[in-house]
């Protein structure tokens, strides 16, 4: 979807091919990173408040890696390691490995471990961080058969990994969350409070508020319930000349 | 009532089962040929599922953990106590339970007796006024999954620890978050 128009009227949803949907409400519940990219317009644009608070909340840069080993790296009864300060302060194993004679490690690297990272060609990139885990595990000679890093920040539909409250953005979260003209309702991790965003169940409960919200919205705009017949005007014609949906 | 829901990750997804219930309309608009977003779960690059985004169910007392125990998914609970080491200044690997008797409030999650934020200070400056103190496991995870605390709302970072749903340890999917 490139474009949603919103108005007393509805709601609209135009997409890349040409396509058109029409509704009554939307919710949104695109990744913080690509509303701040822009990557979809808003027609009319969003309250001054609302597009404030996406400009503030920051957005984490993580870069994970995936180690693949012949045999199992970590003493038995580990399966995590923290090295704080190291240049890889997270990693952790796939605890289903071990049933296969295998392991598998996943390191975490935010902040400037990550972004240092993300600056290198990917070999350069997965070779020190090798390093950087064999240090912290104290075991030099450490060598995988596969290795492999991810990041979200250039895949066009997240632009970020999770949303991350910086200084001076502790409400913007809540700012993010509040609906727009009984029209726009937001879900997704950067919607949630700051005790739940950033995860699966911050997006997960993000979603269900934010239908209740559209539901409650619903109810109170329809033909029998308590604002009957308040349904408004017309949409505004298609930008080609074809009559409104 | 129609109603569109634009994203098919889990926010999305957990949109539209609830608009559904409420009977309306809903048309579920979604960019990729794949439905999930940030849970992307890859079965080509080991003998075992690995992760390419969420990972964990950081807590027993959120919603997706009750939902993995409806649907009868199979979890597996790192502790964070026993189970994890940590390397410490002089190289030395110790068990968090090992770290936790040695050094006080450690393996303490809630920072219960922790006093409140000065407005909008950074977690950085929070700390430096607290003085001396240790930081708890689930604080320096917090900074490690996310950035440097000068960055940081010491005013978030706080409501995050003292969440009710605030514990130790994590959950693993063993078959994948998808
Ligand atoms: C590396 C990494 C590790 C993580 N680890 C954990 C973890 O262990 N535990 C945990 O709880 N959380 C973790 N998270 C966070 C978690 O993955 C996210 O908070 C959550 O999945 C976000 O869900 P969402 O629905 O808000 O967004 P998304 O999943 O990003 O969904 C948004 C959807 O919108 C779509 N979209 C984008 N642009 C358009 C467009 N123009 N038109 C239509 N659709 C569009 C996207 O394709 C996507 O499907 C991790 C995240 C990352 C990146
Ligand atoms: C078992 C164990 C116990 C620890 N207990 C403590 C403790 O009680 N108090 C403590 O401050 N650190 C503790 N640490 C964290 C470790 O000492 C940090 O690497 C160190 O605080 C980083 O400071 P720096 O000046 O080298 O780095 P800088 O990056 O210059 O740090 C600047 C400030 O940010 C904070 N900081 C940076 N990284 C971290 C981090 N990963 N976790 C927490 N704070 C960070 C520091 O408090 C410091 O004041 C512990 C580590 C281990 C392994």
């Amino acid at each position: 979807m490139e474009r949603l128009e919103w108005g007393p009227w509805g709601v609209r949803a135009f997409t890349a091919d040409g396509r058109v949907y029409p509704a009554d409400r939307a919710v949104v519940a695109l990744p913080l990173g690509v509303l701040k990219a822009e990557g979809v317009r808003f027609v009319p644009e969003l309250p001054e408040e609302k597009r404030q608070a996406i400009e503030r909340l920051g957005l984490t840069d993580a870069v994970k890696l995936f180690f693949r080993f012949d045999r199992p790296v970590f003493p038995p009864g580990i399966v995590e390691l923290y090295a704080p300060g190291a240049a890889l302060e997270e990693c952790w194993s796939n605890p289903l490995g071990h049933s296969k004679g295998i392991e598998v490690l996943t390191a975490l690297a935010t902040g400037e471990k990550a972004r240092a990272l993300m600056a290198l060609p990917e070999e350069r990139a997965l070779r020190e961080a090798l390093q950087a885990l064999q240090q912290a595990l104290g075991q030099p000679s450490l060598t995988p058969s596969k290795a492999r890093l991810v990041h979200w920040r250039d895949d066009p539909y997240t632009l970020g990994a999770y949303s991350m409250a910086r200084v001076g953005a502790s409400e913007a979260r809540q700012v993010l969350a509040k609906p727009v003209g009984n029209r726009l309702f937001f879900a997704g991790e950067h919607t949630a409070p700051n005790a739940w965003a950033s995860t699966v169940h911050g997006a997960y409960a993000s979603g269900k508020r934010a239908a209740h919200e559209a539901i409650r919205s619903a109810y109170r705009e329809a033909p029998l319930g308590p604002r009957r017949g308040l349904r408004p005007s017309l949409p505004p014609p298609l930008p080609d000349g074809r009559p409104a949906a | 009532m129609k109603t569109l829901v634009i994203g098919a990750g889990i926010a999305g997804l957990s949109a539209a089962q609830e608009l559904r219930k409420a009977n309306h309309q809903v048309i579920l608009l979604e960019a990729r040929s794949r439905v999930g977003g940030r849970i992307h779960t890859d079965r080509s690059f080991a003998e075992v599922p690995i992760e390419l985004g969420a990972e964990f169910i950081h807590s027993s007392q959120v919603p997706t953990y009750s939902l993995a125990q409806k649907l009868g998914l199979r979890t597996f609970h790192y502790n964070q106590h026993n189970d994890t080491l940590v390397r410490l200044p002089d190289g030395a690997l110790r068990t968090i339970a090992e770290v936790g008797t040695q050094k006080q409030g450690y393996d303490n999650v809630r920072l219960v007796d922790w006093p409140e934020v000065n407005g909008e200070e950074s977690l950085e400056a929070y700390l430096e006024r607290l003085g001396e103190r240790p930081i708890p496991f689930k604080l320096q995870e917090y900074i490690s999954d996310f950035d440097h605390p000068r960055y940081l709302s010491a005013k978030a970072a706080r409501e995050y620890l003292c969440d009710p749903s605030a514990e130790e340890g994590d959950y693993r999917l063993l078959d994948g978050y998808d």
